[in-house]
């Protein structure tokens, strides 16, 4: 499944490492990333793929201390990750 | 035992006022009196601010027995421990400590040192990228960049290593920066908004209800039950409801070993009654525990016709592995101290669950009694006359391996925090270290460690730490010369194809024990065991009991890999 996740993060070094380190940790697969880091608050969007509960690992992204909010923001299509 | 040193000065002026001092400082303002480390080059300058400080500093032999040490001084007294190292090995070494204590969601800072500034990123002397490398096993970490943030960096480290579900904290310093000269002011906070519970009265309401309509529940409860010191409202919760309540590896201790409505751990070498009353509920509460593949077995079996409510302060836990039909985010003692009573609807099942329960037991000591006299010795049966004359008496660390489980599932304790084991990361080498953290954060307590002659080797140097401050810890070693756990893993699914077990060459452990200074003695068959246990109770300092057990002793009941939780393989 494909899902496209929205971050609000604080502008802290090593905080969008976190995110995305956090996100294949997780066996999910980063297909594209939009950051803008020169911001205040940088706004970080991300497709990714995996087959896990997309649920938990918005959660888990949610409990970093760099991450203010993460929303999906579309709905997830069928195609399968690889 | 070396006791603190009230007199010395709190941070002197005779140093300058630079960030290393700042970082002492903040230490001693926010309460800590005992952290745990090892010095180097690159955390010289703290280590120089330390000399001007009241804090305790225990000098290990290794920076992984600081980190376990501060992780078996956090779970002794739910307060974050401190640990301390150099970069580059130092850092590296703290590692292992790191990770055991963030999948056991122990409260932990660790400050490494790092080189200076200018020098990051040209494979200087002693440098590795600790905030890297550590990444995936803090639950935040810093990169001190600038000398004024020193004292916001460390209060908010403490904070997140203590707020919700606890874990480590890593500080990397660059020496320059401990060096460098404080601003006259320096920021108050880093601004972090603070967390937000959200309200949970819909959800709590909703597992109410299906609490009204079960019949057969069952509480799994977890060592969130520990960790959030909800144990009184758990007490109270199952008094007033008459449930059955099993227990994880770190929720032992959250209820008295002798509760009457315990049945034991779960999971791969849980009790029968345990097991088994979980298959058999329809509604499994789980409360502060995370449904751990050593738990559950063959997960899509677990509990099949239960309906799950999950509470847990963690909001990523829920769903993470069970969907559960009710998922409370929730501090645990809140949400037990919510729920109505039910009129001990549950009586009947409970009793069906104690008979099972009661009946194993029998059957136990009645295997037990029945080992000839002078035979070789009976490590659960030692185990349990050690702890179950005064369950309140000892804190108990286990190493990892077949002792580990032997003391999980005989030792008797009476509350919290009195059970310290490496459940996560399972880490060999824990059960000596953690000792040292928990009788410093316990100095009139009685602490005991277990170990095997595997695990105990991982740690061996960590004996000069004993004998340097003093440190009235017994060990005992159960010594079946081979790594027991994956022997019998070998036995049993490997064909008994015995690879890379066997420990016959161990070195003489008595005499180990005397190259440290510390008292010991050996007993090899069932006569000498009470000898042994008078040593125990009568030493006034560390022992050491290198106790022969025999090689072919296994871990019974075992859940077998990839089995549902029913399908327990039992001993001969």
């Amino acid at each position: 499944m494909q899902h496209r996740l929205l971050l609000d993060m604080d502008a802290h070094d090593g905080a969008l490492l976190r995110v995305l380190a956090l996100i294949e940790r997780r066996g999910f697969t980063l297909q594209q990333v939009d950051a803008n880091s020169l911001a205040a608050t940088p706004q970080v969007t991300l497709a990714v793929a995996g087959t896990t509960n997309i649920d938990v690992l918005v959660r888990q992204l949610q409990r970093l201390i760099d991450v203010r909010d993460v929303r999906i923001t579309t709905n997830p299509t069928t195609e399968e990750s690889q | 035992m070396t006791a603190i040193d009230t007199t010395k000065p709190v941070a002197s002026d005779r140093t300058p006022n630079n960030g290393a001092k700042a970082l002492v400082r903040e230490l001693e303002a926010l309460g800590v009196r005992t952290i745990f480390g090892y010095p180097g080059g690159a955390i010289m300058p703290v280590y120089d601010a330390l000399t001007d400080s009241c804090l305790e500093h225990i000098l290990t032999r290794h920076e992984q027995g600081a980190a376990l040490a501060a992780g078996g001084y956090a779970r002794a007294s739910g307060k974050p421990g401190v640990c301390i190292a150099t970069s580059g090995p130092g850092a590296t070494n703290l590692l292992t400590g790191i990770a055991d204590a963030h999948l056991d969601s122990v409260p932990l800072i660790a400050i490494t040192g790092q080189v200076p500034t200018p020098l990051i990123g040209t494979d200087a002397f002693q440098e590795v990228d600790t905030i890297g490398i550590s990444m995936p096993v803090v639950k935040h970490s810093y990169a001190v960049k600038n000398v004024a943030d020193i004292p916001a960096i460390v209060r908010e480290a403490f904070a997140i290593a203590c707020e919700g579900r606890p874990g480590p904290v890593l500080i990397d310093l660059p020496k320059d920066i401990a060096t460098s000269l404080m601003p006259a002011s320096a920021p108050a906070n880093l601004q972090r908004p603070a967390a937000v519970m959200p309200r949970c009265e819909a959800q709590l309401a909703a597992a109410a209800a299906l609490l009204a309509k079960a019949q057969r529940p069952v509480a799994y409860v977890g060592g969130g039950a520990v960790m959030g010191n909800a144990s009184d409202a758990l007490h109270e919760f199952l008094t007033r409801t008459s449930m059955p309540a099993v227990t994880t590896l770190q929720g032992i201790g959250a209820l008295p070993s002798n509760h009457p409505q315990l049945l034991g751990m779960l999971g791969m070498h849980g009790t029968q009654a345990a097991n088994c009353a979980v298959q058999e509920s329809d509604l499994l509460l789980c409360l502060g525990a995370r449904f751990d593949d050593r738990v559950t077995g063959k997960l899509d079996t677990f509990a099949p016709n239960a309906a799950v409510v999950h509470v847990d302060i963690d909001p990523a836990e829920l769903g993470k592995l069970r969907r559960p039909t009710v998922a409370v985010r929730s501090q645990l003692a809140a949400a037990l101290r919510a729920w109505p009573d039910h009129g001990n609807a549950y009586t009947q099942w409970l009793t069906k669950c104690t008979e099972t329960r009661d009946q194993q037991t029998q059957r136990t000591r009645e295997q037990q009694a029945s080992r000839p006299t002078g035979a070789g010795i009976d490590a659960c049966a030692l185990l349990r006359e050690i702890t179950a004359p005064d369950p309140s008496r000892w804190i108990v660390t286990a190493d990892v391996g077949q002792h580990q489980m032997w003391v999980a599932q005989h030792c008797q304790f009476a509350h919290p925090r009195q059970h310290l084991s490496s459940g996560g990361l399972g880490t060999m080498g824990f059960g000596i270290p953690a000792a040292i953290g928990a009788q410093l954060a316990h100095r009139d307590r009685d602490v005991l460690a277990v170990s095997g002659d595997g695990s105990f080797m991982m740690n061996v140097q960590e004996l000069a730490t004993i004998r340097r401050y003093d440190l009235p810890i017994k060990i005992v070693v159960l010594d079946n010369r081979c790594l027991g756990m994956v022997r019998q893993w070998q036995e049993l699914f490997f064909a008994e194809r015995y690879s890379q077990v066997d420990l016959s060459d161990n070195p003489e452990f008595t005499a180990i024990a005397a190259a440290f200074g510390i008292p010991s003695v050996r007993i090899a068959n069932a006569r000498g065991v009470p000898a042994a246990l008078r040593r125990i109770e009568r030493a006034q300092g560390p022992l050491l009991v290198h106790v022969e057990v025999d090689a072919g002793d296994n871990v019974w009941p075992l859940v077998p890999p990839g089995s549902a939780n029913h399908q327990m393989m039992e001993g001969a």
